[in-house]
């Protein structure tokens, strides 16, 4: 079994070596570039979501590279997500491909775990034992590039050559990702705090602190958000994703950090009663926790018409005028141009440091709680907690 | 209280209320919102989650489930919102209406209103498969002296052998919204064409649900079912699409129908995208190009 993925920020690192200690072999997919953008906006319908494109054009590109089997991450809910896997491999299909596709999704259970004894030439015991080995390996490498890419994130906005930072990000993965024993991967991991600290700051204390929401590939994926934190980063502004491909992983992987989910649901109650997918609830609760926490501002990131990521836009928007910090929406897709995307980011920022020197720039806003016509709706009826 | 058809005024004030992303329908729903809200005690926003087809659940699409949300987070003042929740993974029906009620005054009456509601629904079910139009629900209730007029009725024209028979597919909000829609099945009309409307019933939704192509969210299911029943039944010679400009859940669909009718049926197809800036000229122009496509290809 030839196996690839669809590539999303840094995640493949640590799905590479869970696969590749299963047994399989692995078609590593290509970084995004603008051609399989476009390959992927050329073959997936007119409307659909940019995450959808680039996925697609991804795949185009393993199976080219020889994969036989294409894995992916499905779901059934309200949100087209849920329905990526099924449309493209019918596109792919259409296109000529031949290749088998893996859901990974609770009703195809049996399947997968038929597929990694098969790998293990039909015995269940080796099956067991790589799989549980395979799952120990894939969280150590994400956890040790979740660290990298914290220190990563401290370091830059303070950094005295921000391209220096970046050169040792990327030589960081690259150790991460060739790294074959558990003790090499932890040595990788641990040593990051010591070699970002290595670097020569500017002596500043208190950076700019911004919150990033928003749909979970737009976060994650720096080729779809302009490098987003890096960027920033180099503006001398501290981003903090309330996602990262290590917690992507966990959320939706393994359903960790059910707490969290409990948290930001309670929070965002007065505004917005019903996860719909698209991280909306999340979103509108990492606002307002960031507005508790003291951030400078929130981005919010969605696709082009993505469907949670529209509909939520009045109530983030309404949430951060009630709470008083700085917001801005960012919708992107294949066309979204660099420039525009800079340009916004830089007046955002030049905000943020306005409203810094100057509090009563912040003071003066409305900080007056949720409105009057939250206070008269009627109790919330159920909620959505069963469905989790 | 209903509010008034939509018109060009609803729309645009929806749209300058609304994030520019958001569809067409849901601007001009806000609209609507804008131009009644100060003339009512409540205002009934529904959040409809999702339905059960045999033994499987199908949802409605985040825009409409975030409704009541959306609603709350554009108008800075509102009047009493009722919101019954209809999700029937966690409430029964009765339930969900008697939450929805604002005082406990109220709560004796819901029960005997839910079943008056569901009689009027199901008899209005019906006629709007007979009249191939759901309008009849606004034209007010039947009263001995009042038959309710009805509009956009238009016989079937005489069943030639030769009449080209378009099929349309698009959801019922927009279709028949003439404000909307730009009043696309007349155009279709004036093409010199017969549309075809269908309003699947439960068992063919159900049919569908069964399908491997089905879709998690309801009125995309209504509509595969729909365009299922227009090329194996109704033999319709191309399928006009109608949608909006960012119907997320459109794009699944529309591809969906479009790659069968065109690989499993040969049937051409068209999709046209409606938003507030569609031009009358440009949509007539499309049909009457799609309709002599027809023309041509049945000679």
């Amino acid at each position: 079994m030839k196996a690839a993925f669809p590539y999303m920020g840094t995640a493949p690192i640590a799905l590479d070596a869970l696969l590749r200690t299963l047994g399989a072999q692995v078609v590593m997919p290509p970084k995004p570039t603008r051609a399989t953008v476009e390959l992927g906006a050329r073959l997936a319908p007119e409307m659909m979501c940019v995450p959808f494109k680039m996925t697609l054009g991804n795949m185009v590109r393993c199976l080219e590279a020889g994969a036989d089997t294409l894995i992916y991450v499905s779901g059934s809910w309200s949100c087209r997500f849920g329905y990526y896997g099924r449309l493209q491999a019918q596109i792919l299909r259409d296109q000529g491909f031949e290749f088998q596709m893996l859901e990974l999704r609770h009703n195809q259970v049996p399947a997968i775990v038929n597929r990694i004894r098969t790998l293990n030439r039909g015995r269940m015991s080796s099956a067991v034992l790589n799989g549980l080995r395979a799952l120990r390996k894939g969280w150590l490498k994400s956890t040790a590039v979740d660290e990298v890419e914290t220190r990563f994130r401290q370091t830059i906005p303070r950094a005295v050559d921000p391209g220096a930072c970046r050169q040792l990000l990327d030589a960081m993965l690259e150790e991460v990702r060739a790294a074959d024993d558990s003790s090499t991967i932890r040595r990788v991991g641990g040593s990051a705090r010591k070699r970002f600290a290595a670097l020569a700051t500017d002596g500043r204390t208190r950076a700019l602190r911004v919150k990033l929401v928003g749909e979970s590939y737009c976060v994650v994926e720096p080729f779809i958000n302009f490098d987003i934190i890096a960027r920033m980063g180099e503006m001398g502004v501290f981003v903090d994703p309330f996602l990262t491909a290590h917690r992507w992983l966990g959320f939706h992987g393994f359903r960790l950090g059910k707490d969290e989910v409990r948290r930001m649901r309670a929070l965002s109650a007065p505004y917005w009663r019903y996860c719909v997918g698209g991280e909306d609830q999340n979103s509108v609760g990492q606002l307002l926790l960031a507005a508790e926490d003291g951030f400078d501002g929130v981005i919010h990131v969605h696709p082009f018409g993505c469907m949670p990521g529209t509909v939520v836009q009045p109530t983030m928007a309404r949430a951060a005028r009630d709470t008083g910090i700085a917001y801005l929406p960012l919708s992107l897709d294949e066309h979204s141009s660099e420039t525009g995307v800079v340009t916004r980011l830089e007046a955002f920022v030049s905000l943020l440091e306005k409203r810094r020197r100057d509090p009563q720039t912040r003071d003066r806003t409305n900080h007056r709680g949720p409105s009057a016509a939250w206070a008269a709706v009627t109790k919330p009826n159920g909620t959505a907690d069963e469905r989790r | 209280m209903l509010s008034e058809p939509t018109s060009r005024p609803t729309v645009e004030q929806g749209v300058r209320l609304s994030p520019s992303e958001l569809c067409l329908p849901v601007k001009a729903f806000l609209g609507h919102v804008a131009e009644i809200k100060d003339k009512v005690d409540a205002l009934f926003v529904p959040r409809i989650v999702c339905n059960g087809v045999a033994g499987d659940w199908f949802f409605g699409c985040p825009k409409t489930i975030a409704l009541p949300d959306l609603t709350r987070a554009v108008f800075d003042s509102l009047p009493l919102v009722i919101e019954p929740v209809l999700d029937r993974q966690i409430l029964t029906e009765e339930e969900s209406f008697r939450n929805a009620m604002p005082d406990s005054d109220h709560r004796g009456d819901f029960r005997r209103a839910l079943r008056a509601a569901k009689t009027a629904a199901s008899a209005a079910a019906r006629r709007t498969a007979t009249d191939g139009s759901p309008l009849h629900v606004f034209s007010g209730p039947e009263t001995e002296d009042r038959k309710p007029q009805t509009i956009d009725r238009h016989p079937s024209p005489v069943s030639r052998r030769s009449a080209v028979r378009v099929g349309v597919v698009g959801h019922a909000y927009l279709l028949f919204d003439s404000g909307l829609s730009l009043g696309v099945l007349d155009k279709v009309r004036d093409a010199g064409a017969e549309p075809v409307v269908l309003f699947p019933t439960d068992a063919e939704v159900t049919r569908e649900s069964r399908q491997e192509t089905a879709l998690n969210w309801y009125y995309e299911l209504e509509l595969l079912a729909a365009a299922r029943q227009l090329l194996e039944k109704e033999r319709v010679d191309g399928l006009l699409l109608v949608a909006s400009f960012a119907c997320g859940t459109g794009a699944v669909t529309n591809d969906l129908i479009q790659r069968s009718a065109v690989h499993r049926y040969g049937v051409p197809t068209v999709l046209v995208l409606l938003d507030e800036h569609t031009g009358e000229a440009g949509l007539v122009t499309r049909v009457e190009s799609f309709v002599d496509v027809l023309r041509l290809r049945k000679r």
